[in-house]
């Protein structure tokens, strides 16, 4: 790259512009590989009470996280879940590869505010696993809401399957 | 390049190339602490979380770990470049002034992994409480779980 300048009394005047372009050519790159970085997650309802009194035509669905089925205890700290994980829809115990395939069925045919399920989860659970289990439920459905419900009881398995249980928000 | 009479250079010329790394150094330096916005927190890591909208004028709120999971140590509000730092107990009171400002703004919640469920519940509740109707939980896809 260093031009040797008095070879045989010959001077170069260009510009050298190729240090130029290398350093463009990398601010370049960089900006292509940080723009995508972009804040991402889930968005969750928190309606008011007067907006869940509307009545609904379908059954509400509550996916319910506890500690007896799913050991989320401890921070996971970017590990995967637990082996043998399993939650309750609707009290009905469902592993982690059937309840996409399970949430989508249920949604598929629902629109507007029916196609929320609620997230009843206990509170001593790890926040990691609880949106990691959330993220697995989204995946075959990905325009379903997610609404929260305080009832702890609801988490454990409290109502009969397929109540129609309001969440208590 | 034209050789002198007779000398032959073996050296590689290494500067643009000490350039070039130099250069990338200072903009990673300049860049990584502007990637996560808001107050850092170690985000909870999922596979495909759904892009979110960010508005200007969305009011972020970071809940901090400090070794308890069961309590936020604080809790930064951002909104803009507004920033001001809360206990757990004055978030709702804080955010229902927001509200009265403008209901119509966003809200995202980042939350620390190491915190329990029922930390950010009681944080969404107070959103809640605040006025506000939904909020956005903010994870990290996968992919870049090694950045910022």
């Amino acid at each position: 790259m260093a031009m040797g300048v008095g070879g045989g009394g010959s001077y170069n005047a260009d510009i050298n512009v190729t240090p130029l372009v290398d350093v463009l050519l990398v601010l370049l790159i960089i900006f292509m590989v940080i723009t995508p970085i972009t804040q991402s997650g889930y968005d969750v309802q928190i309606p008011k009470e007067s907006v869940v009194s509307v009545p609904t035509d379908d059954k509400q669905v509550i996916l319910a996280i506890n500690a007896q089925n799913c050991n989320l205890t401890q921070p996971l700290m970017g590990q995967p879940l637990p082996a043998g994980c399993t939650v309750l829809l609707n009290n009905i115990p469902m592993s982690m590869t059937d309840l996409p395939t399970k949430v989508n069925e249920i949604f598929k045919n629902r629109s507007g505010l029916n196609k929320v399920m609620f997230l009843a989860a206990e509170e001593r659970l790890n926040y990691e696993g609880v949106m990691k289990i959330v993220d697995i439920a989204k995946k075959g459905t990905p325009d379903l809401g997610i609404g929260i419900v305080t009832d702890e009881a609801l988490a454990r398995g409290g109502g009969p399957a397929g109540a129609e249980a309001a969440p208590g928000i | 390049m034209e050789l002198p009479k007779g000398k032959v250079n073996s050296n590689i010329n290494v500067t643009p190339l000490v350039d070039v790394m130099l250069v990338l150094l200072i903009i990673f330096m300049v860049v990584t602490p502007m990637l996560q916005k808001g107050a850092a927190v170690q985000l909870p890591v999922t596979d495909e979380p759904v892009k979110q909208e960010e508005s200007k004028d969305q009011i972020l709120l970071a809940v901090q770990y400090a070794g308890d999971p069961n309590a936020a140590s604080a809790i930064d509000i951002a909104q803009g470049s507004n920033k001001e730092k809360v206990t757990a107990e004055a978030l709702g009171g804080r955010l229902a002034e927001y509200f009265q400002r403008d209901p119509g703004t966003s809200i995202v919640i980042k939350g620390d992994r190491r915190l329990n469920y029922g930390v950010l519940k009681k944080t969404m509740l107070d959103v809640k409480k605040a006025g506000f109707q939904s909020v956005g939980l903010i994870t990290q896809p996968k992919a870049q779980e090694q950045g910022s």
